[in-house]
């Protein structure tokens, strides 16, 4: 009992206790899963994972081959394109007008917040019920002011943006707050000092509040582009990859992929190269996060 | 000490009187222990509603202390596609004739039920029975049959000048009618065919056009699509149709045609029970027939044992399924007989479809098709992924054409070699 006492005292060995929950979480939820997905994907298997396969890299070299593969791949960095940018530019806007401690910015910031405590569903179905071409209350109000009847959910040139909408509109207050915050902490001597050498408000904002951000504002972004490129509960709920696979993402086609046409392997391996694509994208992003810091 | 040694003595004579006491009258009443069966579906429309409430009275009269504890979810298809994955399941499902080929596994012979029930396999149309079967094995025993149908709205006919007793009897009829109701400054649209519910629309389709596949020589499967003038005309009209603005370009007609927006429209049977409940003044039939001659395509639904069932919930299930068809002794109508009269869906029990009340049901009638025609829905009953050919050939094909006007005869041509895929896939 002693020894076994003693041996766990010692700091490298305790140590390996208290990281041991994490760890054991880690391998049970991430690395296990991690591993058994890129196995499933070398197999042509449905979902009940019966009369499993063997086809090696079969499964990509049909996803290559796949035009819905590569429509999905172009809606989902589309996507990351648009959706990414309009979040960070209109979060940053608002989080530089609300940095104040006022009533009014303190009741604006929760108001923005309050979409993201809404599920995506109901969100979605708002929007639906909102837009709908024949009873949608805005549809009806552009149609009174003379821009006639427009088909926001079922028209594949317009559709695509009217979802993207939806998702800034749902999630930008989080990058709001998230930025905000940082620029409180800004130091005020800095700006004060800008003041006294007569800088404006946006040479202020270039030269002191976005490198005062700087690590925040990273952050939302590399968190927007995941976000982005992993896509799926507003897509699907809203249009379900239509009209005509226009707004098709990546999780939705590997949703569709999996439950629909119940091909687990072929889904896991289009899941597969989304994963080599988030880490890849994910690793410039972190080194050239990292790289700035240096500087 | 005497006291505690006599009230112990009564305490036992007592508890064995009582004991016998429950003993005599389990025997006079034969008292079931109870059991509880884990029931799974899909249905979430009005059907479901009626379902719900159908066990619900099997659960409070049943004599055999069964409950049947349903779930009903709309992702059904994946949650049993999960469940039986991790190899566990409810007791009892309602599916389609296709699982014969999906879950074999995981269904028990339904024919059990016959051996251990009243329930006579002679009484259902053998048609049916045979499509939910594969090599002497049953999978699903069906109670209904799913086709698609051709509803009107009256006073929109009548306020077009139409003669709302009197539908369109071909597809050329349903344009004409459908421009002389067409009313854009109202919301009002003659025709209501949704282009994403692909259900409907391959069923108008397959009337133009026949079957999506043929049969070969050797067993196998050829695709119908490339130069097929059946299925050119049907886009062609559905297309026609949107340019004109005579169909709007809606996912949702159903709630459009419920809200007194569309002249015409095609659905299954369920949207009887939601245009009834607003009051909407309509009529429905069988949908015309189109060049490809006399059918009524439809996908059989029914009742699934799963191998997950304890033989004690098995027993149950087929007291519920003996109940569903007959009913008990004082059972003036049965779950399968209201199943057709409330909600209007054609039978394919024989004692259901010989009832009076079934027969001199107008609604029924009306949606009733010649028995003699064609049922085989979209291609031969062997080929076991119907539902894949609608959801990677079909559907993209009406989409390309009707959302984005890609080249018909082009996208004919594209859905050829996608079939000619998924027969691959399958092979």
């Amino acid at each position: 009992m002693d020894k076994f006492r003693e041996y766990w005292n010692k700091p490298a060995h305790i140590a390996y206790l208290f990281i041991a929950p994490a760890m054991i979480l880690l391998l049970l939820f991430n690395i296990i899963p991690l591993i058994a997905s890129l196995v499933i994907s070398t197999f042509d298997v449905s979902m009940t994972l019966n009369d499993a396969r063997f086809v090696g890299l079969g499964n990509f070299v049909e996803a290559f081959h796949d035009s819905r593969f590569w429509n999905s791949m172009w809606v989902t960095i589309k996507w990351t394109l648009v959706e990414m940018p309009v979040q960070v530019i209109v979060a940053l806007l608002l989080a530089a007008l609300l940095t104040k401690n006022t009533w009014f910015n303190k009741f604006c910031r929760g108001v923005y917040f309050l979409p993201i405590i809404c599920s995506a569903t109901a969100v979605s179905i708002m929007w639906r019920i909102i837009l709908n071409s024949n009873v949608g209350y805005i549809t009806f109000l552009l149609n009174k002011l003379g821009f006639g009847k427009i088909n926001f959910m079922n028209n594949p040139g317009v559709t695509f943006y009217v979802i993207v909408f939806m998702s800034v509109w749902k999630s930008f207050g989080i990058s709001t707050i998230i930025l905000v915050s940082a620029m409180q902490n800004v130091p005020r001597v800095l700006y004060e000092a800008a003041e006294l050498d007569r800088a404006g408000k946006i040479r202020q904002f270039f030269s002191i509040t976005l490198p005062g951000i700087a690590p925040s504002l990273w952050y939302v972004v590399m968190t927007r582009i995941i976000g982005s490129l992993q896509v799926f509960d507003i897509v699907y709920t809203t249009t379900g990859g239509g009209p005509n696979f226009t707004t098709e993402t990546l999780v939705t086609y590997v949703y569709t992929r999996a439950f629909e046409v119940n091909r687990m392997g072929y889904a896991t391996a289009v899941s597969e190269c989304l994963f080599g694509l988030i880490l890849v994208i994910t690793i410039c992003l972190y080194s050239r996060m990292l790289k700035q810091e240096n500087e | 000490m005497r006291t505690k040694k006599y009230a112990k003595m009564m305490a036992i004579v007592l508890a064995a009187a009582s004991l016998s006491g429950a003993g005599m009258s389990a025997m006079a009443e034969e008292s079931y222990e109870p059991v509880t069966v884990k029931f799974w579906n899909g249905w979430t429309g009005n059907d479901g509603e009626v379902l719900m409430d159908m066990v619900d009275e099997f659960n409070d009269e049943n004599p055999y202390n069964i409950t049947i504890e349903m779930d009903i979810n709309s992702d059904f298809q994946n949650k049993i596609a999960a469940s039986f994955a991790a190899d566990e399941g409810p007791d009892m499902i309602i599916g389609v004739h296709t699982y014969k080929f999906t879950y074999p596994d995981y269904l028990i012979d339904m024919n059990e039920v016959f051996d251990k029930t009243s329930l006579e396999k002679s009484d259902w149309v053998q048609s049916m029975m045979d499509t939910c079967s594969l090599d002497d094995r049953t999978y699903i025993l069906p109670f209904q049959c799913t086709g698609r149908y051709m509803y009107w709205n009256k006073d929109l006919f009548e306020a077009a000048g139409l003669d709302p007793d009197t539908p369109p009897a071909s597809y050329e009829e349903w344009t004409e009618m459908a421009s002389k109701i067409t009313d854009a400054d109202n919301n009002v649209y003659g025709s209501g065919v949704s282009y994403t519910d692909v259900s409907s629309n391959l069923q108008v389709m397959q009337r133009f056009g026949g079957q999506y596949l043929s049969l070969t020589d050797d067993g196998g499967y050829v695709p119908n699509f490339e130069g097929n003038a059946g299925y050119k005309k049907f886009l062609e009209w559905f297309k026609g149709m949107m340019d004109s603005g005579d169909n709007p370009m809606e996912s949702d007609t159903s709630s459009m045609m419920t809200a007194g927006q569309v002249g015409i429209m095609c659905s299954g049977a369920w949207l009887n029970q939601g245009l009834q409940e607003v009051g909407l003044n309509y009529g429905v039939s069988v949908l015309p027939y189109g060049d490809a001659g006399a059918m009524n395509p439809c996908t059989v639904a029914g009742f699934a044992v799963t191998k997950y069932a304890s033989e004690e919930a098995k027993e149950a299930c087929f007291r519920f399924l003996e109940w569903w068809y007959k009913g008990f002794e004082d059972t003036d109508t049965t779950a399968v007989e209201h199943w057709s009269l409330d909600l209007g869906y054609p039978s394919v029990y024989t004692p259901v479809t010989q009832d009076e009340r079934y027969k001199t049901s107008e609604l029924l009638m009306a949606m009733t098709a010649d028995p003699d025609v064609d049922t085989t829905y979209m291609a031969p009953s062997s080929f076991p992924e119907p539902f894949l050919l609608a959801n990677e050939v079909i559907d993209p094909l009406i989409q390309s054409v009707i959302a984005q006007g890609a080249d018909v005869d082009e996208t004919l041509t594209k859905a050829q070699s996608d079939a000619e895929a998924v027969i691959e896939k399958i092979k």
